[in-house]
């Protein structure tokens, strides 16, 4: 790049977004989906100096650091991060602005034997709200009859996608939920839990997944997991959890007992969905409460760098009296990049690479 | 009310728009260009207006003279044929699939001539511009276009190429596509060598044949009612797409970014859209590394949803907004 005419620049595509972390930072690749880490140190270059003649950087760091900053840009240049220009006020930086035309954009409706669910009533009253995904939780067995009955329900609607979430049951074969998929394209997902062995496969003719768990799903206590493979690096979540909840904004939840809540697995109830209508309780501040309880707002989540690509959770807490305390079933520690049980990947080693070339902070 | 003409496959766009009219409680009505051909009875006036009904008896819905029409799409331009037609021979096969196109197309223009309103985004007469009026009408708007010529003769072809040594082939109207053994093909635009060149014969099928601009970027401009949504894309440091931002690479995609427009190159694309008499449509520029603006070609009829979103704009919105201010004026 030592050919580059003086009048040239260096800047981030604008959907490349450096987050600080408390003991490292990230680059957001929203349009490709992959993150990186970088030095705190890098970060800070790239706030103050991205847009400005490289010599500027260099010189306000009185030339101490220029091999850093030089290995820091052909880091950015290699991973195609960033792009020289002569015209930076074309490049504006990206609307972190979030918004939906989707009242509800997902929804998630647990069922026991026990339940009584009104499955059209329920369907029809999402589609008026605009909801675009549901998953549909049966912890315990499921006739073909009730899933087929469920899926026409979601034919006649607004809604998008549909999840099936079923236990393992001999007489559900593979063939059979392969007929579903392909009778209803709104079907993307089924998950088999308490099967006997594990498997996971695309059906790419149907655009849907088939995935078989041993895990027995019997509760709603089985969620709110986090880790790095839930994470999601795109521009949909980044904006909307700038000021809102990744797991609760625009969700309803309604558990086994028809209860409306803000996740099946909460402890609060809206109403019951057999006298009370969704779009009340959606209405109502409390409950849309939880929506904007935002990781800048949670403890720890708040210097921590995968906040804005992690699914948080409000139902399993650290303290339960305390709404925007940081996620139990999470395991990373942002003030000491560590997961409890971090394994080698080749992202972290590269990490330690770029960290350790800058062991002096750069400071202004 | 406001009344979207579309085409039943492959619309997110269009589903992502009523979202916000359905949201912003504004009364919408879609029908789709196959549905007013297959799915409609055509009651010819006979001294007395032309009654549209629909074919399954229920309630025939139709834009009246206060609607506000969107005329997003119409429908592929595939005629419905009956795969046992014993026909004689591919010569016949290609004269009924054409008279089959021509009777839809008249349907069509009948439609469109029975919708009376004034209000109407994007225009029915003009989603298939013609490449080359719309490259001069560039021009007289102020803007760079590249040097073209369209030949059949290798001998001017040659002439051409004096002046311009660096050439593309493009097609004159839409790309064409083909399947073939389960995959799918596109045409795309293509550079010109020294050996296809000598290769031709001393005439050929017309072509459109333009001087090749180097790219720094391309703009991507979304345009609606005066107002100009440009994204910027980075087709050059990849191969596939240097020559044809279109042969997507999925793996590694292009950066898409958005990018704010000189005013002066703002104001020219305002005014090619008023002599193309356009309300909406999608502007292809390149950018040099020079720093100049050409101006290559028109899509009417929106693929917006691939600068929205990228750009983060909500022009699915926009849209929206736009339907429902003219439609309560």
């Amino acid at each position: 790049m030592s050919t580059m005419p003086n009048n040239q620049v260096w800047m981030l595509f604008s959907c490349c977004i450096p987050v600080k972390g408390s003991r490292r930072s990230l680059i957001y690749d929203l349009q490709r989906g992959r993150y990186y880490f970088i030095p705190n140190a890098m970060y800070e270059l790239i706030t103050l100096y991205e847009g400005k003649p490289l010599e500027e950087a260099k010189a306000a760091y009185q030339h101490e650091h220029d091999a850093v900053i030089d290995q820091y840009i052909a880091f950015l240049f290699n991973n195609e991060l960033a792009f020289h220009t002569d015209t930076p006020d074309h490049f504006p930086k990206i609307s972190l602005e979030w918004k939906s035309a989707l009242h509800i954009t997902n929804a998630v409706i647990d069922t026991t034997i026990h339940s009584n669910h009104d499955y059209n009533d329920i369907i029809t009253q999402l589609s008026q709200l605009g909801c675009a995904a549901l998953q549909c939780r049966f912890y315990e067995e499921v006739t073909l009859t009730a899933i087929t009955s469920i899926l026409a329900a979601a034919k006649q609607s607004r809604l998008r996608s549909v999840e099936l979430v079923i236990p393992y049951q001999q007489t559900i074969t593979e063939p059979v939920l392969d007929t579903l998929m392909q009778e209803n394209k709104r079907l993307n997902s089924i998950i088999i839990h308490s099967a006997p062995t594990a498997s996971r496969q695309l059906k790419p003719a149907f655009n849907a997944t088939l995935v078989y768990t041993t895990e027995v799903i019997n509760d709603a206590s089985h969620c709110g997991f986090i880790n790095a493979s839930h994470f999601r690096t795109n521009i949909e979540l980044f904006t909307e959890a700038q000021a809102h909840n990744s797991c609760l904004n625009r969700k309803v939840g309604i558990d086994v007992n028809g209860n409306i809540k803000n996740c099946p697995s909460a402890t609060q109830a809206f109403g019951n969905v057999q006298h009370t209508s969704l779009e009340s309780v959606i209405s109502q501040s409390a409950f849309r409460k939880a929506w904007d309880i935002s990781k800048d707002k949670t403890a720890v989540c708040k210097d921590c760098e995968f906040r804005y690509m992690c699914v948080d959770c409000r139902v399993f807490v650290a303290d339960e009296n305390d709404p925007y305390s940081k996620p139990s079933k999470c395991s990373y520690d942002p003030y000491t990049a560590q997961w409890l049980n971090e394994t080698e990947n080749p992202q972290s080693k590269l990490f330690r690479t770029l960290e350790t070339t800058s062991s002096t902070p750069v400071t202004n | 009310m406001i009344f979207i003409i579309s085409q039943a496959e492959g619309e997110h766009s269009t589903v992502a728009v009523m979202d916000w009219l359905h949201y912003k409680n504004a009364h919408h009505y879609r029908i789709n260009g196959l549905d007013a051909i297959l799915r409609h009875t055509y009651l010819l006036g006979n001294g007395n207006e032309t009654r549209i009904e629909r074919t399954d008896n229920t309630d025939t819905i139709l834009p009246s003279k206060t609607d506000t029409i969107w005329f997003r799409r119409w429908m592929s331009g595939k005629a419905t044929m009956f795969s046992s037609l014993e026909i004689g021979g591919d010569a016949n096969l290609i004269n009924v699939y054409n008279f089959l196109r021509k009777e839809n197309a008249t349907i069509r223009e009948y439609f469109l001539h029975n919708l009376k309103t004034n209000k109407t985004l994007g225009n029915p007469s003009k989603d298939a511009l013609n490449k080359l009026e719309v490259l001069v009408a560039a021009a007289q708007a102020g803007m760079d276009i590249p040097r073209s010529i369209v030949t059949s003769s290798k001998q001017h072809l040659l002439e051409f190429r004096q002046s311009v040594p660096d050439i593309i082939v493009k097609s004159l109207c839409n790309p064409a596509m083909y399947s073939y053994e389960g995959s799918n093909y596109v045409s795309y635009t293509a550079t010109f060598n020294e050996a296809q060149l000598a290769a031709l014969p001393a005439t050929f099928h017309p072509s459109l044949v333009q001087e090749n601009i180097p790219k720094a970027y391309e703009l991507r401009v979304f345009y609606l009612d005066g107002a100009c949504y440009a994204m910027a894309i980075f087709s050059q440091s990849n191969n596939q797409t240097a020559v044809d931002f279109r042969r997507y690479d999925r793996a590694t995609p292009n950066r898409n970014v958005p990018y704010k427009l000189p005013a002066e190159l703002s104001a020219k694309i305002g005014r090619l859209m008023q002599l193309i008499d356009l309300n909406c449509g999608s502007i292809d520029i390149v950018r040099t590394p020079e720093g100049k603006y050409y101006f290559l070609e028109v899509n009417p009829v929106g693929q917006f949803g691939m600068v929205s979103f990228p750009c983060n704009y909500f022009l699915e919105e926009k849209i929206a907004d736009w339907l429902i201010e003219k439609d309560q004026a």
